[in-house]
């Protein structure tokens, strides 16, 4: 069985379809996380329909390139789990080792560009204190770069167990582990238009 | 045909990303942009889910929170856009270097 594709009949091919691409209990912990980000995103709204005006003149502090800069890195790593997770299946460890690293390495990039942009705010004296807006802008993109820290390592331990493959059990490991990434691809998709974007700018 | 399939999800999803950043940059601040880039922000989501995660909705549980999620989320995001006092001009972007925050 080792290294053999996981669809060896039609009927396995059948429920495998049905089985969901991950552990169950990632994808709890991913509807937990989407759950509080929600929160998040409601308190926002409800923040920026009090002080539009403050928020307003906040964003335009923001850096839009910057954030399409992020997002797109984002994209770009997802696209290399997909591709990783397409090799695992097939029973390709190798190739699934080098598109994981390339999505760890192109999602690292992220990194750089939020410090950058941290570094850029509080140069300027702009913290978490200096209004409503700073204040969710730090706390959420904060949230979600510690997300984005804790993907880091676990696509780097999923190198790791690649590097020794235990068929089933590193399948489970690696669409889990994509899973997990591509959360935190999505939840950015909504905190860029929801910092960056909408809402106007003064 | 799987890997072309996610390399045209993430080409959408670029573009996607950068419609949205032409549509609102700088000049047209207005209900309609803004609505425009929530939208827009909720159909890489379900890309993402549907091209990416492989999430179909024979995954019963899991892909009903989902859509209830992405349903609630984009009430959020379109309700408050539509609660502020847009004045239905476009107005351009501060310039960044002499802004002060309160």
């Amino acid at each position: 069985m080792h290294g053999q594709p996981l669809r060896t009949t039609a009927g396995e091919g059948r429920a495998d379809l049905h089985r969901l691409p991950g552990d169950e209990g990632v994808f709890f912990f991913i509807m937990a996380d989407m759950g509080m980000f929600a929160v998040f995103f409601l308190l926002f709204m409800v923040g920026q329909a009090q002080d539009p005006e403050t928020y307003r003149a906040s964003r335009s502090a923001l850096d839009q390139a910057l954030g399409l800069a992020n997002t797109l890195i984002l994209v770009f790593s997802g696209w290399w789990m997909v591709r990783a997770v397409e090799a695992g299946r097939a029973g390709n460890w190798l190739l699934a080792r080098r598109r994981v690293l390339a999505a760890t390495l192109s999602g690292s990039a992220f990194a750089g560009t939020k410090a950058f942009e941290y570094h850029e705010k509080i140069t300027a004296g702009i913290t978490l204190t200096t209004n409503e807006f700073f204040g969710y802008y730090f706390a959420f993109t904060g949230i979600h770069f510690l997300h984005f820290a804790v993907g880091i390592v676990v696509l780097i331990v999923t190198l790791n167990k690649l590097g020794k493959p235990e068929d089933e059990r590193t399948r489970l490991w690696l669409e889990s582990a994509a899973a997990y990434w591509h959360m935190v691809d999505l939840l950015w998709m909504v905190l860029f238009p929801m910092l960056y974007l909408a809402g106007g700018t003064a | 045909m799987a890997r072309l399939t996610s390399t045209v999800t993430l080409a959408l999803l670029a573009a996607l990303s950068i419609g949205s950043f032409v549509l609102v940059e700088g000049e047209a601040a207005s209900l309609v942009v803004g609505l425009a880039a929530f939208g827009i922000a909720l159909v890489k989501i379900v890309l993402i889910l549907n091209r990416f995660m492989h999430l179909e909705w024979h995954h019963r549980h899991f892909a009903q929170a989902l859509a209830v999620w992405l349903v609630v989320v984009g009430v959020i995001l379109g309700a408050g856009v539509a609660s502020l006092p847009w004045d239905g001009h476009a107005t351009i972007a501060a310039d960044k270097s002499g802004m002060r925050v309160n």
